[in-house]
């Protein structure tokens, strides 16, 4: 799905979630229009990962409804949710997420393949789009940190997604690093035309954000920036 | 390749070893049933070639028992035969020894070349073969004739002593006949000669064993019934033949099912080894779940490693099983040999539908096994895989699901055994429903046993050692990794130990039966070929005269071995065998009783109906047979029908098939029969029983008599009974041998992965020489509890084995003798196991250079 194509990339309507007796989220409604940049701060614990969790499908909300571009994840089933996930989703995470069993190349093209798609062309430009061309061959647990986040982020945004969520991507990364990183997936997921929600509780990258949410005691406050 | 082959042979290559240890245990528990199977078929064969050749084409037989068939009644029979478009054919035959190949046998078979044509193709070549020497077949005194292979095999020359009973006699060897790839040339080990030659030879003159007919329509059979003399009846041939292959069905059932067991641990192993690879990967599918991965993809992923494994496994456990058969065909042919049957040499062919069978069962085992671990991993949330607890979480919720299956199974058993009808096949079902139940309630009970091991450490204060806390807390906290490793070796320690006590209970249960029984002091026979009183000759009066001339007989007790033929309350007849005696007045004692005789009252009551010619049957035959004490028999005797009742049914281990006992006194009026078979002796008081054995060879002569204490014979019995359950052995050693190695598999691979664990405490200041300590007192937890475990299910295997399978097997039944020290051994066992297991990974994580270690964190 392109992702122009969609009226909002994702809309959080009452939502609300709990854990063990605990309200992580309560109520919360928020949107991401297409191409738009969210930057959610929050401190630990305060429900960053849950948000990430509810907008990617891996999780149900206990009340409330998640559309992910323009497809309400209550009413599709569990598959419908996963193709949603690998077509119109972007994961990064603090811990690269890689498979180390797979190659640099691999790794970037594993949507592609789970779709039985070729693809090859795609992953070739982004590879070389993050400073990676010529290393496809190369297993992730071979690369630098700031490396394995640069195939993170090329195989988050290879399919060209949506949505791109990322759960504090700089945080095992040096200040340099993790510069290089976020001007890398802001720069990439503009030029896709998707959306990009970033996850972090460092208030310095309000700076990229269109719009910044503040997460704190369940409840979902929004800003310009 | 896809991507989801790649990564799961990528994965699987970070660990080969891991992989070939589940490899190698499925292969070994296919190998152990294929073999079995691939043996079985073999001695099957032999055995069916063995019979096949005998009976050739007739429809029916006459036969008398031991009496045998009067040979003037011959001429009238075959007139019948014949006149209603039939044929008869007249058969004198046995077994002989071959004196110059011990060991060795052949079966003297004497036929009339003249009327075997429409019988047995082999044996009427003789008379078609122009060239054959059929004067000399008929003439010459001893002239046999075998098939060429025969000759080869035995590497018979023109001259050949055999022995029969206790006539020494030499053959000639006046031809051979080539190999045509008839049954009867091709297997079995038989001498042809002329119907008179096998009189002679065999004492049996006037006699016929039995005459083979063909009967094309009942006018003929009716025909032929008003010529038969008194005593003899027509059976249909298949019977014979039909009796001869159940003798050994119940043997062969009970291979296959002890074989199946090695299978069964095997597939836990698998279940382990699958198990394990999710778990252990779970971060991984929780990834893939995340990039999009569906639950199915997951899924095919998981069973395609499991068919990969599966086909390589069962194709080595096939290529195993066929030189293990090699082995195997040897025990089995001997058991059969001691106890049932002579069969003929019996080679394993490679049975196409064995091996597809073989690889069938390996592959299939393997996916069955690895369904719940593939069905697991499917289930692997997209986020949830970098937290550690929550598959501990997930397998924990599980465990009420589990207590609930292997309830439900232990209940389905109780069903199976009570319920269904008491055959051998349903015996085994309901045991292998108790197993499998028991194994699902092993990971339930783990966390139990271990926490009253810890508490015992505590006790022994030990357990203020921080190690011995940590070691006790990992093992709980490993519940999803341990678990099905300890409920595999378990099963394997169950198996093995139900089996040993069955095996104890047995022994002591011969061993007490036979110092019961064996009341007088010499045992005089002709040596037997076979357990089976089939073939017992008796001995000559003037030998017989000779003996008991011997100075220093106290007393002499006279038995006459003989097949009868009976017919059953059900209205059916069989040949059976029979003991005739004549008991010494203070023998009564030797005979027990089961159920045991409620008071010595009805003891002498039974006794007394004995004495007027009640029957006592043996236990083995009330089974076989459905009767019971007051049921009655009727015995066909040349002087007419004798209905009899049983008086008692009498605990007796010498056959399985069971007998008839009878007075002699009855025996010798209706038969008319004489012949002693056998003699039990008892010294004269302050004789030494060896003395008094001297005495009796040196006036036996060259008479090969089997003169022997019942010091001696009771050592052979039980000499013959372990040879008997040396299979068994063999067979629960590897299916030892197999959880072993499945327990190595898991063990180390859960110290493997706790090299993260390992690193952070050598970084707190733990040594390598701790690291160790910690590993050996988490595995000896891991062993002790699956040994304890195995305790409670193997005493109810040991029970299910004695009670049920070994009583409907073959009908013997027994006290179940539960040895301490055998318990003490399982335990040892699996403890000792589980720390070689857990030996080398720990020792491994203890070299590691700590900053790699660190960093792998």
């Amino acid at each position: 799905m392109n992702p122009a194509d969609v009226k909002s990339a994702l809309t959080f309507n009452r939502v609300s979630k709990s854990f063990a007796g605990r309200t992580i989220l309560n109520a919360v409604d928020a949107t991401v229009n297409p191409g738009e940049i969210v930057v959610l701060l929050g401190r630990s614990g305060s429900g960053k990962s849950t948000i990430v969790n509810l907008a990617a499908g891996m999780e149900q909300p206990d009340s409330g409804s998640v559309v992910l571009a323009g497809h309400p994840l209550a009413q599709v089933s569990e598959r419908e949710r996963t193709l949603l996930r690998r077509r119109s989703v972007g994961l990064v995470f603090q811990a690269f997420n890689l498979l180390p069993e797979l190659t640099v190349f691999e790794n970037v093209h594993l949507r592609h393949a789970l779709d039985g798609r070729d693809g090859t062309k795609e992953v070739e430009a982004m590879l070389a789009e993050v400073g990676l061309a010529g290393r496809g061959g190369e297993h992730p647990d071979h690369l630098s940190g700031g490396e394995q986040q640069r195939v993170a982020v090329a195989a988050a945004l290879v399919h060209q997604p949506a949505l791109v969520l990322a759960d504090e991507p700089t945080g095992a990364l040096d200040q340099v690093t993790a510069g290089v990183i976020v001007d890398l997936l802001v720069r990439l997921t503009r030029g896709r035309g998707g959306a990009l929600v970033f996850v972090t509780h460092n208030p310095e990258y309000v700076a990229i954000a269109d719009r910044v949410w503040r997460l704190d005691d369940g409840q979902l406050s929004q800003e310009r920036s | 390749m896809t991507i989801l082959a790649t990564i799961a042979w990528r994965s699987q290559r970070q660990h080969p070893w891991l992989a070939a240890l589940a490899i190698l245990g499925i292969a070994l528990g296919v190998a152990v049933a294929t073999a079995i199977a691939l043996a079985n078929a073999a001695a099957r064969h032999a055995f069916a070639e063995s019979i096949t050749g005998i009976v050739g084409n007739a429809s029916h037989q006459v036969v008398a028992g031991s009496a045998g068939v009067p040979e003037g009644a011959y001429a009238a029979i075959r007139a019948a035969a014949l006149a209603h478009g039939g044929a008869a054919a007249p058969v004198v035959e046995a077994e002989v020894a071959l004196i110059d190949r011990p060991g060795r046998t052949l079966r003297l078979f004497g036929i009339d070349p003249f009327a075997e044509a429409p019988f047995r193709a082999s044996t009427s070549a003789v008379q078609r073969d122009r060239a054959f020497p059929l004067a000399r077949l008929l003439t010459e005194p001893g002239a046999i004739v075998v098939s060429q292979p025969t000759a080869e095999a035995l590497g018979l020359s023109d001259k050949i002593r055999i022995r029969h009973g206790t006539t020494i006699r030499e053959l000639t060897l006046i031809a051979t006949v080539p190999d045509d790839g008839n049954a009867l040339n091709r297997s079995a080990t038989i001498a042809v000669c002329d119907v008179s030659t096998a009189q002679e030879i065999l004492g049996r003159l006037g006699v016929l064993d039995r005459i083979d007919l063909i009967l094309p329509d009942g006018e003929a059979l009716s025909a032929v019934t008003t010529a038969l003399p008194s005593g003899a009846e027509i059976v249909p041939a298949a019977r014979r033949g039909d009796s001869l292959r159940q003798l050994t069905e119940a043997f062969h059932t009970n291979l296959s099912a002890l074989g199946l067991i090695a299978l069964v641990v095997g597939m836990f192993l698998i279940a382990n080894t699958a198990s394990f690879a999710v778990v252990r990967r779970r971060e991984l599918f929780s990834r893939l779940r995340a990039h999009g991965a569906t639950p199915g993809q997951i899924l095919a992923l998981v069973l395609g490693e499991a068919l990969v494994a599966g086909i390589f496994a069962a194709v080595l456990g096939v290529a195993l099983g066929i030189a293990l058969a090699h082995f195997l065909l040897r025990l089995v042919t001997r058991t059969i040999g001691d106890l049932y049957a002579v069969i003929g040499p019996a080679t394993i062919s490679i049975d196409r539908s064995i091996v597809l069978q073989g690889l069938a069962l390996g592959i299939l085992a393997t996916l069955l096994a690895a369904l719940w671990p593939a069905l697991d991993a499917a289930r692997s949330a997209p986020r949830l895989g970098l937290l550690r607890t929550v598959p501990e979480r997930a397998w924990r919720r599980s465990l009420p699901w589990l207590a609930l299956g292997g309830g439900g199974l232990l209940a389905l058993c109780g069903a199976v055994l009570v319920g269904l009808p008491p055959t051998i096949t349903w015996g085994f079902v309901g045991l292998g429903c108790g197993l499998i139940g028991a194994a699902l309630l092993v990971p339930v009970l783990l966390l139990p046993v271990v926490s009253g091991l810890a508490w015992l450490a505590g006790i022994l204060a030990l357990g203020r050692h921080p190690l011995v806390t940590l070691a006790s807390r990992a093992v709980g906290a490993n519940l999803s990794r341990t678990g099905i490793a300890v409920a595999a070796l378990s099963v394997a320690c169950a198996a093995a130990l139900g089996m040993t006590l069955m095996v104890g209970s047995f022994r002591l249960a011969l061993d007490t039966w036979l110092a019961t029984t064996l009341s007088a002091d010499v045992y005089i026979s002709a040596p037997r070929l076979v357990a089976a009183r089939v073939g017992a000759q008796p001995l000559e009066p003037t030998l017989t005269a000779r003996l008991l001339a011997v100075p220093g007989i106290a007393a002499v007790l006279p038995k006459r071995d003989a097949v009868v033929s009976v017919t059953f309350p059900d209205g059916t007849s069989d040949d059976v065998d029979m003991a005739a005696f004549e008991p010494l007045p203070d023998s009564r004692d030797a005979f027990v009783a089961r159920p045991a005789f409620a008071s010595p009252a009805a003891r002498e009551a039974a006794w007394t109906a004995f004495t007027g010619g009640a029957l006592f049957v043996t236990e083995p035959f009330a089974t076989h047979r459905a009767v019971k004490a007051g049921d009655h028999l009727i015995v066909h005797t040349p002087t007419g029908d004798q209905r009899l009742t049983i008086a008692a049914v009498l605990v007796d281990y010498s056959s399985d098939q069971g007998a008839v006992y009878l007075h002699r006194e009855r025996y010798r009026a209706w038969f008319s029969d004489d012949g002693i078979t056998a003699l039990a002796l008892t010294a004269a008081p302050g004789v030494e029983v060896e003395d008094l054995c001297a005495r009796l060879r040196l006036a036996a002569g060259d008479a090969p008599l089997s003169i022997t204490s019942s010091r001696a014979l009771k050592t052979a019995s039980m000499t013959v009974f372990d040879r008997t359950f040396a299979i068994t052995a063999v067979i629960r050693w590897l299916a030892a041998g197999v959880a072993v190695l499945g327990l190595i598999a898991a063990l180390a691979a859960v110290q493997f992965e706790r090299a993260r664990t390992t690193a952070r405490l050598r970084a707190a200041g733990v040594t390598p020489r701790e690291v160790i300590a910690l590993a050996v007192i988490e595995c000896l937890f891991t062993g002790l509890a699956a040994g304890l475990l195995a305790i409670p299910i193997g005493v109810a295997l040991a029970a299910g084995l004695t009670h049920v399978i070994n009583r409907r097997s073959f009908g013997w039944s027994m006290e179940l003798h539960t040895d301490p020290w055998q318990l003490v051994l399982t335990v040892a066992l699996a403890a000792g196991a589980a720390i070689i297991a857990g030996l080398i990974p720990a020792w491994r994580a203890s070299r590691r250079p700590l900053a790699e270690a660190l960093h792998a964190d």
